[in-house]
C-alpha cells in the first residue's frame, strides 16, 4: 500500500491531501490548477513539500517528522510525463535501457514490456524519427524497466490528437492487466480516466473533494459540479451475455440488459461502459413502436437542479445507479419526483466504441 | 616543398611564435573546458548569492579593452601580485614573462565566450529531460554525464573553436602582461606586431598572417565538421 499525505504552501496556492491507494491504476482528476502536477511532483520527489509523510508499504519515502527525504533517484518512481522527454542522442532501445546500467535486451521482462507496448520494431531507431503515439509507448516501457514501486503518469496522452490517443489506450489496458503495479493517472479528460481507474480521487484547490472507486464517483450526484455538463456519465461494469447476428453485443449487469454495437470481447467476460448522462431519455410510461432498443424500468433516486436549463437525475435500478441529464422543463412537464417508477430509454448506437472498454 | 619554402624566410623566433601560440591554445582549451562547464552549470542550474556578480565577473574580459584585463593580471599574478605570490610561494611557479603566463591571459580573454556557448546549450535542455533521468534511477553525477554533457556537445564545440581563435589571435592582453620576449612570450601576434616594425620584414609578415590564417581557417572547418556529426547523433 502506498499512502501519502503531504502539505504544501506556496504564495498562491495550499496543497493538503491525505489518501493511500493499492495495486491497479488510481486516476487523480482535478481542473487545471487543482494541484495534480505539484502533488505529483512531491511523490516523485522533484518538489519537497512542508510537511508530511509519504510510504511505500513500510518505506519510508518522505517524513518531515523524522527528516527523511529519499532523493529522487532512490524513490523507485516510474514517471512518465504529458511529453515523451525520450533521450534524444539515445536510441529507443538504449532509452529503454538506461535505468540498468549493465541491463540487456535480452532479459524476460525486457520482451515483456517491449512486446506488450508494440515497440519491437522500432528499437534502433532514432526517438526523433518516431510518431508521438509511439514516443510515448516508448517512454511508458522505459518508466516500466527502471521495476518502480509506483508509476506515475502525468498526462500521458494529453499531447496526442484522437486518433492516436484511442489507439494508444489498448496498450495502457492491456499493460494495467499484465503488470502487478500501483499506477497513478492523472488527467483532465473524464473518458480516460473511467475507462482506465479502478479508483479516482477528485482533487480540488488543493484538496481531496472525493475518492472512490470509478463507479461509485461517476454516479454521485454530489460532485457532478466539477466535471464539465457534456462529461456527465455514469461508469458502470457489465458481464458479456451475447452477440446477436445483426452486430450487437447484450452486456448485463445482472439487474438489467443492455443492447450496444458489436464488442470483440467474449461471452462471459467482464466490460466497463460509460453511459452519458445527456444520452439517457426519461418516460413516464414504458414507450412503444419507439426505435431505442434499451428501455429499462428505474425508480428515481435523486434529483438536482443546477444553474442551467439542466437537472441531473439519478436513476436506481437493483443495485446499479447512473446517472440522466434532461431540462428542467422536462422534469417540470413530467412531475419527476425523488421515489417514483419510471423508464430510461438508451439508443444502442449511443454508446460509443471508446466508451467500452475490458476491465 | 612549399613548407620549406616558408621556413626559410622564417627564423627561429618566429617558428617559437607560432609553436607557442598553438600550444598557448590548446593548454588554454584544456583548462577552459572543466572550468567553463562549471561556471555554466553555476549559472544555468543554481541559485545561490552572488550568482549576478560571477556572471559579470567572467564577462568582464569581453567588455574591458584587452590592455586592462592584461593589466588587471599583471597586478594579481604578476610577481609582486597577491595571487603571483601565493603561486610563488605554493608550488614555486611564477605567470610573470613565462609562457604559462600567456595561457592565462588566454584562458580568461576565452571563458566568457566559452562560457557563453555552454549555458546558451544548458539553458536550451529541458530540465523535465534531466528529472526524468533521475526518476529512472541515475545519481546527479550520472544524469550530468549521461545527458547533460552529450545535449551540450554542439555548445562545447562552438564554445572551443572560439576560444582556441580567441587565445591564437589574443594580443592585447598577453602583450601587456608577459611582455612580447621573442623565444620566450612572443606569440604570432606579437611576432607579426614587431616584424611590422624592422624594415624589409614584410615577406616575414606576410608568411606569419599566412600560417595564422591556415590554421584558423583548418579549425574552422573542422569544428563544422564535427558539428554538422554530432547534430547527426543528436538530432
Amino acid at each position: 500500500m502506498i499512502s501519502v499525505e503531504v502539505k504544501n504552501r506556496t504564495e498562491k496556492f495550499e496543497l493538503d491531501v491525505s489518501f493511500d491507494f493499492l495495486t491497479g491504476i488510481t486516476g487523480i482528476f482535478g481542473r487545471s490548477g487543482a494541484g495534480k502536477t505539484t502533488l505529483i511532483n512531491i511523490i516523485a520527489g522533484i518538489l519537497r513539500p512542508d510537511s508530511g509523510k509519504i510510504m511505500f508499504d513500510e518505506k519510508v519515502i518522505f517524513d518531515s517528522d523524522k527528516n527523511v527525504n529519499l532523493p529522487k533517484h532512490l524513490r523507485r518512481i516510474g514517471y512518465v510525463a504529458q511529453d515523451s522527454q525520450l533521450f534524444p542522442h539515445y536510441n529507443v532501445e538504449k532509452n529503454l535501457l538506461y535505468s540498468k546500467s549493465h541491463g540487456t535486451s535480452q532479459a524476460a521482462n525486457f520482451k515483456q514490456v517491449v512486446d506488450v507496448l508494440g515497440i519491437v520494431n522500432i528499437l534502433d531507431r532514432r526517438p526523433n524519427s518516431l510518431s508521438g503515439g509511439e514516443q510515448q509507448r516508448v517512454a511508458i516501457a522505459r518508466a516500466i524497466l527502471s521495476e518502480p514501486d509506483l508509476l506515475i503518469m502525468d498526462e500521458p496522452l494529453s499531447s496526442l490528437d484522437l486518433q492516436r490517443r484511442e489507439k494508444i489506450l489498448p496498450f495502457i489496458e492491456r499493460l494495467r492487466d499484465s503488470i502487478n503495479m500501483p499506477i497513478l493517472y492523472v488527467s483532465h479528460d473524464l473518458s480516460e480516466i473511467t475507462r482506465l481507474a479502478d479508483n479516482l480521487i477528485l482533487l480540488d484547490a488543493g484538496k481531496i473533494v472525493k475518492s472512490g472507486t470509478v463507479e461509485e464517483m461517476m454516479s454521485n450526484i454530489e460532485i457532478m459540479s466539477f466535471f464539465g455538463k457534456r462529461d456527465i456519465g455514469s461508469t458502470m461494469e457489465m458481464t458479456v451475455t451475447d452477440h446477436s447476428g445483426d452486430g450487437l453485443t447484450k452486456i448485463s449487469t445482472g439487474a438489467f440488459d443492455l443492447w450496444i454495437p458489436h464488442s470483440e470481447l467474449a461471452i462471459g467476460s467482464q466490460i466497463r461502459i460509460r453511459l452519458m448522462a445527456h444520452d439517457i431519455l426519461i418516460s413516464k410510461k414504458r414507450p412503444h413502436d419507439i426505435s431505442a432498443l434499451n428501455i429499462i424500468e428505474a425508480s428515481i433516486a435523486e434529483v438536482r437542479e443546477g444553474a442551467g436549463p439542466g437537472v441531473i437525475v439519478a436513476l436506481k435500478v437493483g443495485a446499479s445507479k447512473f446517472l440522466a441529464r434532461i431540462t428542467l422543463r422536462s422534469k417540470e412537464n413530467l412531475g419527476l419526483a425523488v421515489g417514483q417508477k419510471c423508464y430510461a430509454i438508451i439508443k444502442a448506437v449511443s454508446v460509443a466504441p471508446n466508451n467500452v472498454s475490458k476491465v | 616543398m612549399e613548407l620549406v619554402f616558408i621556413m626559410d624566410y622564417l627564423g627561429n623566433n618566429e617558428l617559437h611564435a607560432i609553436w607557442l601560440s598553438v600550444k598557448v591554445a590548446f593548454v588554454s582549451l584544456i583548462f577552459l573546458i572543466p572550468i567553463g562547464l562549471l561556471i555554466s552549470h553555476l549559472l544555468s542550474r543554481k541559485e545561490f548569492y552572488g550568482r549576478s556578480f560571477l556572471d559579470a565577473l567572467v564577462h568582464l574580459p569581453l567588455v574591458l579593452p584587452p590592455v586592462v584585463t592584461g593589466y588587471f593580471l599583471l597586478i594579481l599574478f604578476g610577481r609582486n601580485g597577491p595571487i603571483g605570490k601565493l603561486f610563488e610561494y605554493l608550488f614555486n611557479f611564477s605567470f610573470a614573462f613565462q609562457w604559462t603566463g600567456a595561457v592565462l591571459a588566454a584562458f580568461f580573454m576565452s571563458l566568457p565566450l566559452m562560457v557563453r556557448s555552454l549555458r546558451l546549450s544548458q539553458d536550451l535542455i529541458n530540465p523535465k529531460l534531466e528529472q526524468v533521468a533521475g526518476t529512472l534511477g541515475a545519481s546527479p553525477i550520472r544524469v550530468y554525464l549521461t545527458i547533460t554533457v552529450p545535449l551540450m556537445l554542439p555548445g562545447l564545440v562552438t564554445g572551443s573553436i572560439l576560444s582556441f581563435a580567441k587565445a591564437m589571435g589574443e594580443f592585447g592582453a598577453t602583450i601587456t602582461f608577459v611582455s612580447n620576449i621573442p623565444g620566450r612570450t612572443q606569440t604570432i601576434p606579437s611576432s607579426i606586431y614587431s616584424n611590422l616594425q624592422v624594415p624589409g620584414a614584410e615577406t616575414v609578415v606576410i608568411y606569419l598572417v599566412l600560417v595564422s590564417a591556415t590554421i584558423s581557417i583548418v579549425s574552422l572547418l573542422f569544428s563544422d565538421w564535427i558539428t554538422k556529426k554530432i547534430s547527426e547523433r543528436i538530432g
